[in-house]
């Protein structure tokens, strides 16, 4: 399967690419949403989409005053999620590392953590992630399972 | 511990960005090792503040010094870095540059924003940022 990755940390994309590639898949990962839409955008074509939560603001659209929040912590992949699945992305999951205790986005996350939402025929899951015993990285293969189950 | 330091050098964006490249990669070698590769470095020395957050994503643990040049301080890219200094307050620190012009002796300026970075590296923390 062709597999978009979106993560802002190294170590998760490290991690997701090593795992899935290992596991015959191709991997193209990004650190941020704009490169992320603007590779569908431009008419790549994924099988499945794993995306971070929170990822930092980027520069795009942003001019002035409003560049004061470049690289505040956006949850930036629901509305990832959603332009995907417009895009023709058939399974999402949106996957957080974050605790529910430690951010307010991750908390709301409980709200659909296992539930299989559809948008725009896409099926999506948000769900908090399994980190890897080994580096606690992010664990895609889980992730990517996670989708299949869909 | 500066003697072991890696550093990586990008500067872009701007008129005279390549000899302003060799010359922070000089002010790099004062501080430790030039690096070809964000990922294998400690210090990341950076400009402009966008290209600051990629670096920021491309290593997960190196500091990072936004030089803001040219007086810009109260332009969208001061605006831009200290948001960075902000968003990330145990990695970024932001180095001015007040000059008029893309000028060797202006960056000689940069071992005193390397001072000050050392001094804001004892006074930081661990705590991650992101999910």
């Amino acid at each position: 399967m062709k597999i978009i990755l979106v993560d802002d940390k190294n170590k998760n994309r490290k991690a997701g690419i090593k795992d899935l590639t290992a596991a015959g898949h191709e991997v193209i990962a990004f650190s941020g949403y704009e490169d992320a839409y603007n590779s569908v955008r431009g008419g790549e074509v994924y099988d499945v989409a794993l995306l971070d939560l929170l990822m930092p603001a980027e520069g795009m659209m942003l001019g002035g005053e409003s560049l004061q929040f470049l690289g505040q912590p956006i949850d930036v992949g629901f509305s990832l999620a959603m332009i995907l699945a417009f895009m023709g992305v058939k399974r999402i999951v949106v996957a957080t590392d974050l605790s529910h205790h430690h951010h307010p986005s991750s908390a709301i996350v409980d709200w659909f953590d296992g539930k299989m939402i559809d948008i725009c025929g896409a099926k999506v899951r948000i769900m908090h992630a399994h980190l890897s015993r080994e580096n606690e990285a992010k664990d895609f293969s889980w992730a990517l399972g996670e989708a299949m189950r869909m | 511990m500066a003697e072991k330091r890696r550093v990586f050098v990008s500067i872009t964006g701007n008129e005279g960005s390549d000899l302003l490249n060799k010359v922070i990669e000089t002010v790099g070698e004062m501080v430790g090792k030039i690096v070809d590769n964000p990922d294998d470095a400690d210090l990341i020395i950076v400009s402009p503040a966008t290209a600051a957050l990629r670096m920021l994503k491309e290593n997960d643990e190196a500091k990072v010094l936004v030089v803001v040049f040219f007086g810009w301080f109260n332009d969208s890219e001061g605006i831009a870095a200290r948001a960075l200094r902000k968003s990330y307050p145990d990695r970024v620190v932001v180095g001015y540059v007040v000059s008029p012009g893309p000028d060797p002796e202006d960056v000689m300026l940069v071992p005193y924003i390397l001072g000050a970075y050392d001094k804001q590296v004892e006074e930081v923390t661990s705590e991650d940022h992101s999910g």
